[in-house]
């Protein structure tokens, strides 16, 4: 419903970097389908890399299931609830969650719709030769943190679009995106001995 | 609804993410995502099969999919719908089933499409007042709804279940998780603020209605047609008040009839909307039940014309606990 404040409704409204793509996606969804293959364009080789980090062998079938999924549901997209950038990925998570499902998981399944397969991610983190503590400490994060944490890193989402990627508020993605960042630098942070030169991630055992 | 988070439009959105990769590795974990870029030979196919679907999609019924409806309840904002390829064969036998139930049960349907056949000039006093017929019938329909109560006003919404309480408490539950969102703002009618208690003393005679939505607007009011659908949208208004803000709605000039619409989850209703200086507010109603289905808010004019905001309600009602 529209706030009671009109002047809220304003503010929200003001900014919002990814126009472009907003503008196209609420284009098509009021009927002006042409609108719709720009973001195609634009976001197909972002979206083939979310599929390519988490699951190389299906992910060039996965981003055409994801744009066809995201058409169909073009109406959905709300721009006041941010940005298309998100909501693609958004559509793009349960497409992967999707495709797991059919699947059938080989890991215990930790929660709802966690789409992180987490050999294939791990795999990934060994064949480049991450620090063996920093993928340790990356594989005991609990699933929800460390989902988020990679939309971050690897999707370059600000947290916000990683919420609603997730389909959880923003302020809750906040908080494990904060506890996950302190489990992180417990683990990885030692005390050193003064002058020497020991690189954070190089060689903690 | 204000669920909305304002720190990406001030720019704060990338500095929080700096801060949130600042642990030891996050480099190395940075480049351990380098994947080799999507060819051009398998954007094009992306491309071909999406400009197929485009074109497919231009010679069935518009609206959205219909799977949209349980699916897009389930993740904030982010719909899973069925594949579209599935779509197409579906979608047209629902179209049938609905058309014929319809012809059924005798539903009385609304258009104001202008294409009256030449000769039936008579008709366009009466047209001019469909706006009016319209809401009076549905007042009708409103009252022969059947009164309940509860703890809480729940709504199933596109975007996750919406709970307000009798204190006006509101909570909002995403993903199986309920978390209180603070106070629901009272809703404005008039020259008076209502909460719950308010809701349940306010008159339901429709010309005390009328005349409490026409006293002079105070500073940012919203407009008198956004008053009424705001309670008849998303309060636990009761089928007599419902019926008594139809009729209250009908008196009030310039809300005009849009005819039979579909919303954007592919429900058929019919569109009432009212014009504001830079703004359009619309409702489509479901004309068997006098719920609305959604409520939209339309920038026609200044810096964000062209935006719009959608209220999709997939099912409202009391309930005594939340989840």
């Amino acid at each position: 419903m529209k706030p009671n404040d009109p002047e809220e409704l304003g503010n929200r409204r003001r900014g919002g970097e990814h126009g472009d793509s907003d503008a196209q996606l609420t284009q098509s969804a009021r009927g002006d389908s042409a609108a719709f293959t720009p973001l195609v364009k634009a976001h197909s080789s972002a979206l083939y890399g979310y599929f390519a980090r988490r699951m190389p062998t299906a992910a060039e079938d996965l981003l055409a299931e994801t744009w066809l999924q995201a058409f169909a549901a073009r109406r959905t997209f709300d721009p006041a609830r941010g940005s298309a950038r998100g909501w693609l990925f958004g559509v793009a998570h349960n497409v992967l969650a999707q495709y797991l499902r059919r699947a059938g998981r080989k890991e215990p399944a930790p929660g709802p719709d966690v789409t992180d397969p987490w050999q294939l991610v791990d795999q990934r983190l060994d064949a480049a030769a991450l620090a063996p503590a920093l993928r340790r400490a990356l594989a005991e994060l609990p699933p929800e943190e460390r989902e988020l944490l990679l939309l971050i890193s690897w999707e370059q989402l600000t947290p916000a679009e990683a919420a609603v990627v997730v389909g959880i508020p923003a302020g809750t993605a906040r908080s494990r995106l904060h506890r996950a960042r302190g489990r992180l630098r417990d683990r990885l942070t030692m005390p050193r001995p003064a002058g020497r030169n020991l690189t954070a991630t190089g060689d903690l055992a | 609804m204000t669920t909305y988070d304002n720190s990406e439009a001030n720019g704060m959105g990338m500095n929080e993410r700096g801060a949130l990769l600042d642990f030891p590795g996050a480099d190395e974990l940075a480049t351990a995502g380098l994947v080799e870029p999507l060819s051009e030979r398998a954007l094009a196919r992306v491309l071909a099969e999406v400009e197929a679907a485009v074109a497919t999609e231009g010679t069935v019924a518009t609206g959205g999919a219909r799977g949209a409806e349980g699916a897009a309840g389930a993740k904030a904002g982010v719909a899973a719908v069925v594949p579209l390829r599935r779509i197409s064969g579906r979608r047209r036998a629902l179209i049938a089933l609905l058309t014929t139930a319809a012809v059924a049960t005798g539903v009385v349907t609304y258009a104001n499409t202008g294409a009256t056949p030449a000769g039936t000039g008579t008709h366009s006093g009466a047209r001019a007042n469909t706006a009016a017929v319209f809401l009076d019938d549905i007042s009708t329909v409103a009252a022969s709804q059947s009164a309940s109560s509860g703890k809480y006003w729940k709504m199933r919404t596109t975007v996750g279940d919406e709970y307000i309480s009798q204190s006006m408490d509101e909570y909002v539950v995403n993903s199986g998780k309920a978390a209180k969102k603070g106070q629901h703002p009272d809703w404005q009618f008039g020259p008076k603020d209502l909460d719950w208690k308010g809701l349940e003393q306010l008159t339901t005679d429709p010309a005390q209605l009328l005349a409490l939505l026409q006293t002079p607007p105070r500073p940012k009011s919203i407009s008198p047609f956004d008053q009424a659908a705001s309670l008849l949208t998303e309060s636990p208004a009761g089928p007599k008040l419902r019926a008594g803000l139809f009729k209250a709605m009908a008196g009030l000039k310039g809300v005009k009839l849009v005819g039979q619409v579909k919303d954007s989850t592919g429900r058929g209703g019919t569109a009432v909307e009212f014009a504001e200086a830079t703004s359009v507010g619309r409702v489509i109603v479901d004309p068997k039940t006098s719920a609305i289905l959604e409520y939209t808010f339309t920038w026609t004019a200044g810096p964000s014309k062209g935006k719009v905001t959608y209220h999709t309600v997939l099912s409202a009602g009391f309930t005594d606990k939340i989840g």
